[in-house]
């Protein structure tokens, strides 16, 4: 096995154990951050909030979108099909909720 | 620059708002991650993100174009009570006064032209904020700013023939014009210097064509606007 197959089975491996919606909502999290802060530049047009709101509020909505595109690619590694038990609550994302309306349950 | 309009704000903020209630209703709500609630959030997350991303720096950047914008700190208090001055006759209040640029005087004057223009002028204004809030200027009095807040090189003629452009026949009329077209060319003489038009903050000049002087020494160069 080549040092690229391995670094990609590794990558797999980790990406494979994040818990998908753990991450889709740090993501909301990191973007509501982001878009707070890019709204305050507009509402508040000091030079501090404005140099603030395009270096760091970018750097944060980078974030989220990064984040985000963390879990799609989650998402489509584990497939549609794969074990309820698999690490990671992503296969029960698309399952019906259960009698108390909880999809995580 | 081009003018983007207070509507770029409006929509900045719009989007902003239809993103914040798409990943509130996300967290709060917790629907099920089916593909609807997947396209969703890749408006919530992608596609209105981006939007007011972008809406909101073009804003960003132009509101640091405003006049508004450059007399917000207390070291250009005179700057911008002088431009502003109805009653003034410098040649910043008289540019000031111009309905075409005049809200945005300071930067159409101060800025730099050229392919990497705007990019250099923003740097400029950078180094502006590092002065105020790093290099001391933050705590200065108004009158130590008076003494110690200068032009940082010296006043590039081109910026006034952005708009006087030199070939008008009024312009061409005038025979120091004439004499002094080489010169002026080169930026060995200044449009805004004494002698010429003045300079265009007569109250911050003292005699040495620097800082203002300060009070009770010798009398500040006003008397240098023709």
């Amino acid at each position: 096995m080549s040092l690229f197959d391995r670094l990609r089975a590794q990558a797999f491996r980790r990406i494979e154990s994040l818990s998908v919606l753990r991450v889709v909502r740090l993501s909301c999290w990191i973007a509501l951050v982001g878009l707070a802060v890019m709204s305050a530049s507009i509402i508040f047009p000091g030079p501090l909030m404005i140099i603030f709101a395009t270096s760091v509020g970018q750097v944060i909505g980078m974030a989220a979108v990064l984040c985000y595109g963390l879990a799609v690619v989650g998402d489509v590694v584990r497939g549609r099909h794969h074990p309820p038990d698999a690490s990671g609550p992503a296969g029960r994302f698309s399952a019906a909720p259960d009698a108390d309306g909880s999809p995580d349950a | 620059m081009p003018h983007a309009g207070p509507w770029l704000g409006y929509v900045a903020l719009a989007s902003a708002a239809i993103a914040a209630v798409i990943l509130l209703h996300f967290l709060l709500r917790r629907p099920v991650l089916d593909l609807r609630a997947k396209l969703m959030l890749l408006l919530g997350l992608g596609v209105f993100p981006a939007v007011s991303a972008a809406t909101s720096t073009v804003a960003g950047m132009e509101q640091t174009t405003h006049r508004e914008f450059c007399g917000s700190c207390h070291t250009m208090d005179d700057h911008f009570g002088n431009a502003t001055d109805p009653n003034e006759q410098s040649l910043a209040a008289r540019h000031t006064r111009n309905p075409f640029f005049g809200e945005e005087s300071c930067y159409v004057c101060h800025a730099d032209y050229g392919m990497f223009g705007y990019a250099l002028t923003k740097l400029g204004g950078m180094k502006h904020v590092y002065y105020y809030w790093l290099g001391g200027y933050r705590e200065m009095s108004k009158e130590e700013t008076r003494r110690s807040v200068h032009i940082q090189k010296p006043y590039n003629n081109l910026n006034c023939r952005q708009c006087h452009t030199t070939t008008a026949r009024v312009w061409r009329s005038v025979p120091d014009h004439l004499a002094t077209q080489d010169q002026l060319a080169q930026n060995k003489v200044s449009c805004a210097s004494p002698g010429c038009h003045g300079y265009a903050h007569p109250f911050s000049k003292g005699p040495d064509g620097l800082g203002a002087a300060p009070h009770g020494s010798a009398a500040p160069a006003a008397g240098h606007t023709p």
